[in-house]
C-alpha cells in the first residue's frame, strides 16, 4: 500500500522526519518497503536568478553569469545557452547535484573560465524534451529554495506492506493511528460536524427513491444515500495526485473519491449511477448461476451462497468484491447512489477466491473492516462529493446492526513477562493496551474490551503481542533457556544415513546436485518398477515437471544431458533425496558416472563400468552399516538399465541397491554418448536393517592359500562358485579371491575358465595339510557337483 | 722385494683396476678362492720350518686382510656406482600431471543443512523428520491456518492428482512446519525439536524456485518466554555466520505463533549502510519466528494451559546465499558442474 506522508500528515499532528516515521512504522509491525523522496532527483538543485551576463573573453557563445542562489555572494556560472540573461529566475543544479542520467555536477573551468555550478534546461532536469536553452522560471519561490520544493514536489510516498491480521491498518487513518499510539504523533479527529450528520434531510427511502433489504446474514450493516444532480467531471488535481502517488489511475470524481476514501478509512464503497438502477435494492444469497459484467472487465459467475446486490434487472454487484458495468457512474452521470456496507470476511474470501478477483475491496473485507468506521465514512464520502460535483446529498439510510458487541478478553497482566518475556508493570500494561483503543477494567486479571478496530484479537497471547508491540521488542531481554532435561529420542529417522550417504558420495569422488522432486512422467515410469506414480494436478510445467520421482536415476541423467550440453565431458554426480510413488515416500542415495575424461598421458582414459558403479553401491552399504560382501546379486529387472550388465544387491525380499549400466535404447532416448553406469541406495532400508558388528577374527597363526582352476559352462555365475567355496567351512575359509576369468585357446566354445584362490586361517591353531586338503577336496567336489565344473 | 711383497702389490693394483663387480667376484676367486694366490700362500706355511711358519703366517695373514680390505672398499665403490647410475636411469619429470582423482563435494544446501543441524544440536533441539506429502490438515489447519484464510493463498500449494486412502486432498507441504503437528502428536513435551527438509510452492522466477529448503525449531516447556525466544536465534545467527549479529524482530504475523516476528540481522556486507544485497535497508530479513500459538497446541494434542513454547524457520538456500556469497538462488538447482565444484565442499573439510 502506497500513500504519501503529506496525506498521512493529514490524520496524524507530528514532527517527526519521514524516515523517523518509517523507522516507527516498522517497529509497530508495518513493514516499510519503499521510502520515496519524490524530490530526490533534485536534491542541490535550486532556484536561481541571474544577476548578470557577459560573454566569455574566448568563446563567442558562452557567457559568464554571476547567478544568486541564496549564498551570501552570488556563484560564477558559465552558461551556453542562448536565452541566459539578466534577471532570469533558473533552475540551478550546484555541486553535489545528480541531474537524470547520473550527471554529477561539480566546480570545474571552462575554457579558463570557473564555473560553479550549472543553470539547466528541461531536459537536463528529466521534465522533457525542451533543451533550446535554459528554463525559465516562473514561481514565488524565494532565491535559494530547493527547486523540490518550488514545484511542490517534496512529498514522500511510503510503500508499506502489511501482514494479514492488519486490517487495522490497512488505510492511511488507520496506520496514523497506530503511530499516534507509539507517541509518533497526535491523531487528528475525524472531520464530521454536526450538520454533516444530516438530521432532518430525507432519505432515500425517505424520498420513495430506493429502498434496501438485507437477505444475507454475511451483510450485517448497509447503508445507502443519493447524490442527485452531481457533474462527475474530473477530478480536482489533489485528488489526482493523491491517487496517483498511491499507484491508482483516476477515472472521474465519484469513482475517485470512492477509492480515495478506501485508502483513507479503510472503508470499502460503491457509487451506482442512480438512472441505471430498477427499482429497489437487495442483498441476497445468489441461487447459483448468475453472472456479472464486472468493472474489472471480467464476466462472473456466481455460485449458490455468495452475497449478491440485486435490483429488479438481476444481479447489480458481487458485494464486497467488485461492482457491475451496467450500473457503473460515468462522466454522464448526475444522480448517485452509494453503498457503503459491511461485509463478512469468510464469504468474501471464498468467493473472491474462487473467482480469483483481486480488488482492494476484498482485500479490506476479508482482512477485516472497523465496522464503527462505516457510517463515518459514508458521511465524509457524501461531503467531499458534494463540494468536488456540487449536488445536493440526501440523508443515509442504515439498514441492519452496525457493529457487534465488543470482544472482551480476560488478561493477566503477568502473563507480559511468563510469556513475553518482559518484566512490565501492571498500571504500564494497562496504559499501553489504553493507548492501542483498549478499555481496560479490573486490577487483578484485566477486563480487556476490544477495540472495533482490532482484528483477531482472541486471547491473552493477543495481547502480549500488542503491548509488546507497542513497547518494541527490541525491549525484552535476550535469555538463553538452560538445555532441556529430556532430549527427544527418535525422531529422527532417516537423518544418520542421509548424512552417511552425503558424506559417501563426496568420498567416492561424486558431485552432489539437488535436483527437482517432479520430473517427466514418462521418465519417470522407466525407473518406477511398476509402482503407482504420484502425480501433481497443478505441475508448474505439465510435460517435464508433472511426475513426483519414483528414483533418483532420471534426475540424474538428466542432469548429466545438461552438462554435457554445456560442454562438460565428464559427469560424475550423485544425489541423495526422496522417491516416491502413490502411496510411499523413500529416502535413496544414487551416483551417475557417464562421458569420457581427458586422455592422460600414462593412463590413456580411464575406464568405467558395471564393476565401478557395483563397487561404489557396495562401499556406500558398507558405509552406512550394512556388509555389502554377504549380500546375494539379482538380475536387475529394471527397464532402464542394460539386460545383461546390471544387477541388485539384496538380502531375501530386500533390495538394498540396484546398479548397472544404462540401457543403449535409453541413452539414446536422452540423448547422452558413450556409456553411463549408476547405481542408487535405499537408505530408508539400509536404516532399518543396518547390521550389528559381528565377531573380530584377529589370527596369530599362519593362513594358508590354495589355488583352483575350474572349466565352467559360461552362464554359470561367478559369484555363486565363490559362494560354494565359502561353504566349504564356514570357519576356516577366510575369503575367497577370483584372480582370473579366461576364454579363448585352450577353452572350448561356450565355456569360460575361472581361476580362484582360497586363504584359509583359524583362530586357535596352525591348520595342518591334511585339514587344508581336507576342505580343499571338499571345496572341490561341491563345485563339480553344483555347476558341472571340470578342473583344470 | 720378496714374492709376498710382489704378490700384495700385484693384487692390490688387480682390485685397483676393477671396473664392474662380476670381475671383483672373479678377482676375489683368484686371490682370495678356495685355490686363490694368496690363499695357496697360506696353504705353502705347512711344508716351511717351524721357526719361520709364524713369521710368515703373519706375513701372509696381513696381505690377506688388506687385500680383502682393499676388495670391499671397491665393492662398495662399484656398488655406489652402480646404484648412480639407476638412480641416474629412473629419472623421470616429475613436472608431469598426475592423474587427477575425483573430488567429490557435498551441495551447499547439504552442508549448510548440516551446520545449521550441529547448531541447533548444540542448543538441545533433535532432528525430526516427516513425511513431504501432506493432508491439508498437517500442512495448514492444524497449524491455525483455516480453508479461507488469506495466508494459504500466499502459498501457491502444489497438489496432487488422487486423494489419500480416506478420501483427503494431497499436497506438497508447504512448510516444514508440518512436522511440528506431527512430532507433538507422536513425543510428550517437554520438547525441542528440529526439522529440516525439502518444501513446494507453485512459482518460479529470479528469487524463487519450485522447491527449497526449510529448517524449523520448536520448542515446548512450562515457562519458554519470548526472551528465550530471542536468546535461541540471537545464538544461532552468531554461530551460523561465526560473527558478532545485530539482530531486529519486528512485528509480524503468522498463523501458528502469537506474537510473531520477522527477523532481521543488520546487512552483512554494508554492516547497516546501505547496499544491493540488503536493497539499500541496511538489513536482512533471516527468520520467522514467534511464540506456539495455542490452537497450534491443540492440535498436536498438547495442552496449552500448562505448555508454552517457540518455534522460528528459515529458508536454508537464503543462508547459504548469505554466508557463501551465492547471488542466483535458481544455481542451487541447475546441476552445472561448475557450480557444483565452485560452491559445494568435500567432506573431509566440514566440521562435526
Ligand atoms: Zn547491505
Amino acid at each position: 500500500m502506497k500513500f504519501s506522508l503529506s496525506w498521512l500528515k493529514e490524520h496524524l499532528d507530528t514532527n517527526l522526519t519521514a524516515h523517523e516515521l518509517a523507522d516507527k512504522m516498522v517497529s509497530l509491525g508495518i513493514e516499510v518497503e519503499g521510502l520515496e523522496e519524490e524530490g530526490a532527483a533534485f536534491k542541490r538543485v535550486v532556484v536561481g536568478h541571474i544577476v548578470s551576463r557577459v560573454p566569455h573573453e574566448d568563446a563567442d557563445k558562452l557567457g559568464v553569469c554571476q547567478v544568486q542562489v541564496g549564498e551570501s555572494e552570488p556563484r560564477q556560472i558559465v552558461c551556453g545557452a542562448p536565452n541566459a540573461r539578466d534577471n532570469l529566475t533558473v533552475a540551478v543544479a550546484l555541486d553535489g547535484a545528480v541531474l537524470p542520467g547520473d550527471f554529477k555536477i561539480k566546480p570545474t573551468k571552462i575554457r579558463g573560465v570557473k564555473s560553479n555550478g550549472m543553470i539547466c534546461s528541461v531536459r537536463e532536469l528529466g521534465f522533457g524534451e525542451e533543451h533550446n536553452g535554459i528554463w525559465e522560471m516562473e514561481t514565488d519561490a524565494a532565491i535559494g529554495t530547493p527547486l523540490a520544493e518550488a514545484l511542490g514536489l517534496d512529498d514522500v510516498i511510503f510503500d508499506v506492506a502489511l501482514t494479514p491480521n492488519r486490517g487495522d491498518a490497512l488505510s492511511v487513518y488507520g496506520i496514523a493511528r497506530d503511530l499516534a499510539a507509539a507517541g509518533a504523533g497526535t491523531l487528528k479527529s475525524l472531520n464530521i460536524e454536526a450538520q454533516d450528520q444530516g438530521g432532518d434531510v430525507q432519505t432515500p427511502s425517505d424520498k420513495g427513491l430506493t429502498s434496501v433489504t438485507l437477505n444475507h446474514e454475511g451483510c450485517p450493516f448497509f447503508t445507502s444515500q443519493v447524490v442527485t444532480g452531481i457533474q462527475n467531471g474530473e477530478s480536482p488535481s489533489w485528488l489526482k495526485k493523491r491517487l496517483e502517488q498511491a499507484g491508482l489511475r483516476p477515472i472521474n470524481a465519484v469513482a475517485d473519491i470512492t477509492n480515495y476514501m478506501l485508502m483513507s478509512y479503510g472503508q470499502p464503497m460503491h457509487a451506482y449511477d442512480m438512472d441505471k438502477l430498477n427499482g429497489n435494492i437487495r442483498v441476497e444469497a445468489a441461487q447459483g448461476g448468475e453472472t456479472l459484467e464486472g468493472l474489472d472487465g471480467n464476466t462472473h459467475k456466481l455460485a449458490k451462497g455468495d452475497i449478491a446486490i440485486c435490483d429488479d434487472s438481476g444481479v447489480i454487484g458481487l458485494a464486497g468484491i467488485v461492482g457491475g458495468e451496467s450500473t457503473s457512474v460515468d462522466e454522464n452521470t448526475v444522480n448517485v447512489f452509494l453503498e457503503v456496507a459491511q461485509f463478512n470476511r469468510h464469504n468474501i474470501a471464498v468467493t473472491g477466491q474462487r473467482l480469483q478477483c483481486n480488488t482492494d475491496a476484498r482485500y479490506r473485507f476479508e482482512r477485516g473492516i472497523d465496522p464503527k468506521m462505516t457510517l463515518p465514512a459514508s458521511i465524509l464520502a457524501d461531503k467531499l462529493i458534494t463540494e468536488i460535483c456540487g449536488g445536493e446529498a440526501s440523508g443515509i439510510d442504515a439498514v441492519g446492526t452496525e457493529h457487534p458487541e465488543p470482544q472482551k478478553i480476560t488478561f493477566d497482566p503477568c502473563k507480559v513477562k511468563t510469556f513475553g518475556g518482559l518484566d512490565m508493570d501492571s498500571s504500564e500494561v494497562q496504559e499501553l493496551l489504553e493507548r492501542l483503543g483498549y478499555q481496560v477494567e479490573g486490577a487483578g486479571p484485566f477486563e480487556v474490551t476490544v477495540p472495533s478496530f482490532a482484528q483477531g484479537m482472541e486471547n491473552e497471547a493477543d495481547l502480549v503481542e500488542e503491548v509488546l508491540r507497542l513497547k518494541g521488542f527490541d525491549a525484552v531481554p535476550i535469555q538463553l533457556p538452560p538445555l532441556p532435561k529430556v532430549r527427544v529420542k527418535g525422531a529422527d529417522k532417516g537423518r544418520k544415513s542421509d548424512r552417511v550417504a552425503r558424506r559417501g558420495l563426496a568420498g567416492l569422488g561424486y558431485l552432489e546436485c539437488i535436483n527437482y522432486s517432479f520430473i517427466n512422467r514418462e521418465k519417470a515410469a522407466q525407473f518406477a518398477g511398476g509402482e503407482a506414480l504420484l502425480e501433481l494436478s497443478n505441475p508448474l510445467d505439465a510435460e517435464e515437471m508433472s511426475t513426483m520421482r519414483p528414483a533418483l536415476i532420471p534426475s540424474l541423467l538428466d542432469a548429466a544431458v545438461k552438462n554435457m550440453a554445456r560442454g562438460e565431458k565428464e559427469v560424475r554426480l550423485g544425489e541423495v533425496g526422496k522417491t516416491y510413488t502413490e502411496q510411499t515416500e523413500t529416502l535413496k542415495a544414487a551416483g551417475l558416472l557417464c562421458g569420457k575424461a581427458d586422455k592422460h598421458w600414462q593412463q590413456g582414459v580411464a575406464e568405467f563400468d558395471v564393476f565401478t558403479a557395483k563397487a561404489h553401491a557396495m562401499a556406500l552399504l558398507n558405509a552406512l552399516g550394512l556388509d555389502a560382501e554377504k549380500m546375494q546379486v539379482y538380475q536387475n529387472e529394471q527397464v532402464g538399465f542394460h539386460p545383461g550388465r546390471s544387477g541388485q544387491l539384496a538380502l531375501g525380499k530386500n533390495v538394498f541397491a540396484t546398479f548397472g549400466e544404462v540401457h543403449p535404447k535409453l541413452m539414446k532416448e536422452y540423448g547422452l554418448k558413450g556409456k553411463a553406469v549408476l547405481f542408487e541406495v535405499n537408505l530408508d532400508l539400509c536404516d532399518s536393517m543396518a547390521m550389528k558388528k559381528g565377531h573380530l577374527f584377529m589370527s596369530p597363526y599362519q593362513a594358508s592359500e590354495r589355488d583352483f582352476a575350474f572349466l565352467v559352462k559360461q552362464d554359470v555365475r561367478a559369484g555363486d562358485v565363490i559362494n560354494t567355496l565359502k561353504g566349504a567351512d564356514k570357519n576356516l575359509v577366510r575369503q575367497v579371491n577370483l584372480f582370473d576369468v579366461y576364454t579363448g585357446e585352450g577353452v572350448a566354445d561356450g565355456y569360460k575358465s575361472l581361476a580362484l584362490s582360497m586363504t584359509l586361517q583359524a583362530e586357535d591353531r596352525t591348520l595342518t595339510d591334511a585339514e587344508i586338503n581336507s576342505v580343499a577336496e571338499k571345496a572341490v567336489t561341491a563345485v563339480i557337483k553344483r555347476f558341472g565344473a571340470e578342473v583344470r | 722385494m720378496t714374492s709376498l711383497d710382489q704378490l700384495k702389490e700385484n693384487s692390490l693394483e688387480a682390485v685397483n683396476a676393477l671396473n664392474t663387480i662380476e670381475e671383483l667376484e672373479k678377482v676375489r676367486v683368484t686371490l682370495l678362492g678356495k685355490n686363490g694366490e694368496i690363499t695357496a700362500e697360506l696353504k705353502k706355511l705347512g711344508s716351511l720350518p717351524p721357526e719361520e711358519r709364524k713369521a710368515h703366517g703373519q706375513a701372509v695373514n696381513q696381505v690377506k686382510v688388506s687385500v680383502a680390505q682393499a676388495l670391499e672398499v671397491k665393492k662398495e665403490a662399484l656398488e655406489e656406482a652402480v646404484l648412480n647410475a639407476q638412480l641416474q636411469a629412473e629419472k623421470v619429470d616429475v613436472t608431469l600431471p598426475a592423474q587427477a582423482l575425483p573430488l567429490g563435494k557435498m551441495h551447499p544446501v547439504s552442508y549448510v543443512i548440516e551446520e545449521v543441524e550441529e547448531i541447533l544440536s548444540r542448543l538441545g533441539f533433535s532432528a525430526a523428520t516427516g513425511p513431504e506429502v501432506e493432508t491439508d490438515f498437517y500442512n495448514f489447519t492444524a497449524l491455525n491456518i483455516p480453508e479461507d484464510h488469506p495466508a494459504r493463498q500466499d502459498h501457491d500449494t502444489f497438489y496432487l492428482k488422487n486423494l489419500d486412502a480416506d478420501g483427503k486432498r494431497r499436497l506438497l507441504r508447504t512448510q516444514t512446519s508440518n512436522v511440528q503437528i506431527h512430532t507433538m502428536q507422536k513425543f510428550e513435551p517437554p520438547m525441542r525439536v528440529m526439522s529440516i527438509g525439502r518444501v513446494y510452492r507453485n512459482d518460479s522466477d529470479l528469487t524463487h524456485t519450485p522447491q527449497f529448503h526449510q529448517v524449523e525449531g520448536l520448542a515446548l516447556d512450562k515457562n519458554l518466554t519470548f526472551g528465550h525466544l530471542k536468546g535461541v536465534l540471537q545464538t544461532f545467527l552468531e554461530e551460523y555466520f561465526e560473527r558478532k549479529i545485530t539482530m531486529r524482530l519486528r512485528p509480524s504475523y503468522f498463523p501458528f505463533t502469537e506474537p510473531s516476528a520477522e527477523v532481521d540481522i543488520e546487512c552483512l556486507f554494508c554492516k547497516g549502510d546501505g547496499c544491493r544485497v540488503c536493497s539499500h535497508t541496511g538489513w536482512l530479513e533471516v527468520l520467522g519466528s514467534g511464540m506456539v500459538h495455542r490452537n497450534v497446541l491443540k492440535s498436536g494434542g498438547v495442552n496449552p494451559e500448562e505448555w508454552q513454547g517457540f518455534a522460528f524457520g528459515a529458508g536454508i538456500e537464503r543462508l547459504a546465499m548469505l554466508k557463501y556469497g551465492i547471488h542466483d538462488l535458481r544455481l542451487f538447482y541447475e546441476s552445472g558442474i561448475s557450480f557444483l565444484s565452485h560452491f559445494g565442499k568435500p567432506s573431509s573439510t566440514m566440521k562435526v
